[in-house]
């Protein structure tokens, strides 16, 4: 899928027309499910996803492999766009909306995110970690929460959170790299 | 930003990549983002990493309207992508004016030839770092080629394309990498191609450019003429 991706975004930046719908078929998929994981809001994650395939229309020609698979580009993308939008709203308003939407969730996915991630490295890197400070990285990662969002959610004080999330960074970067 | 130690550097981009990154300081960070190719480098470390991470939940299509808003959106703007399902009186507009463009280049003699608008494109790096100017003289309907900040490739050339939707590209030639500018006449073609599509692209080609006038190597950078 990969080398598919990659010859269909050599012709976006061609301004091909026809792999441009193509790339949207195979990816929106699962570009739009970044979306509603971060924004909870199924108007807003159209919004953001809009904007993503917008931007990769441009910026097509950009892509190269240090920014990862294509997939992995377009992700990126797509995260920072949500991201945005997120953050344009009433700061209160998210708080109360993202970490009551994910009470109301009886099981927590990223409790099971390990057994989820399959490269070897990665998987022993993350596993390394301290469960706080996985959490915390991965609901920031996932869900797009802020340092205030991730302290509500996981109940801590915000110092020990920013800490939390701080250590996990310094640990995945010394182990991944 | 120069001072800034790789731990530092490291911990921006881990933080901007996260999302946990704010505001001003993120407006910043983006700002230092154009200065440092070593900052680059570590945000590119994070994204690839994080955004390869497994997906928490199944796929999930959205609906159609947003296709249609997409494509609506690249219609609306009437100086790029001009063959977005254009309607049959625009696209037949269109055509007329490339006709006539390609009619008058062709009758009248050379020194005739007025192009009205002077257009100018800057060939920029992923952070918008210039690499190359192009302008299109409005007089005698040639390019100039203006390297800003670029190094040859070993054992390759970049070869500039001019782009319009919905057709092959047309080679414009080799870029140059050197200091100095370098003229480009352009054939009734190339012209016609230039002025309908507006967009140019680059792409690392065999030395002297692609042995089958089509396009070979990987696409680099594109742009987009401006009217001056």
């Amino acid at each position: 899928m990969a080398t598919d991706l990659t010859d269909l975004i050599a012709r976006v930046a061609m301004r091909d027309q026809a792999a441009f719908q193509m790339l949207y078929t195979q990816t929106s998929g699962r570009l739009f499910s970044i979306c509603r994981q971060i924004l909870h809001d199924h108007h807003l994650a159209e919004e953001a996803l809009q904007e993503a395939f917008i931007q990769v229309w441009h910026h097509a020609g950009e892509y190269h492999c240090e920014r990862g698979s294509p997939l992995t580009w377009m992700s990126a993308i797509t995260r920072y766009r949500a991201l945005n939008i997120l953050r344009s709203r009433n700061p209160r308003e998210q708080v109360a909306d993202t970490v009551e939407a994910e009470e109301a969730t009886a099981a927590d996915p990223l409790d099971h995110f390990i057994n989820g991630v399959h490269d070897q490295k990665v998987h022993h890197c993350f596993e390394a970690l301290s469960q706080e400070q996985r959490k915390s990285v991965l609901l920031a990662f996932y869900h797009g929460y802020s340092h205030h969002e991730v302290a509500a959610r996981l109940q801590s004080p915000l110092g020990t959170v920013k800490s939390w999330i701080r250590r996990g960074l310094n640990s995945l970067r010394r182990c991944l790299s | 930003m120069k001072n800034v130690s790789q731990e530092v550097r490291q911990e921006l981009a881990a933080r901007y990549v996260l999302g946990i990154m704010h505001g001003k300081a993120r407006q910043r960070f983006e700002r230092w983002l154009m200065e440092s190719f070593e900052l680059r480098q570590e945000t590119w470390f994070w994204e690839r990493e994080l955004n390869n991470l497994p997906p928490l939940s199944e796929d999930s299509p959205p609906p159609q309207r947003v296709w249609k808003k997409i494509q609506h959106q690249l219609n609306g703007r009437p100086s790029r992508e001009k063959t977005w399902k254009r309607t049959s009186l625009f696209g037949g507009a269109l055509a007329a004016i490339t006709i006539f463009t390609l009619v008058a280049l062709l009758v009248l003699p050379q020194e005739e030839i007025r192009i009205p608008h002077e257009m100018i494109a800057v060939i920029q790096n992923q952070t918008a770092q210039p690499l190359w100017t192009i302008k299109f003289d409005e007089q005698g309907g040639y390019l100039v080629l203006r390297p800003e900040n670029i190094k040859k490739p070993a054992d390759k050339d970049y070869e500039l394309w001019l782009l319009k939707a919905g057709t092959q590209p047309v080679s414009a030639g080799v870029l140059p990498v050197s200091q100095g500018e370098v003229q480009v006449r352009l054939s009734p073609s190339q012209l016609q191609q230039l002025m309908a599509g507006q967009q140019i692209a680059v792409s690392l080609e065999p030395p002297g450019g692609s042995p089958t006038g089509q396009v070979t190597g990987p696409v680099l950078y594109q742009s987009t003429f401006v009217r001056l």
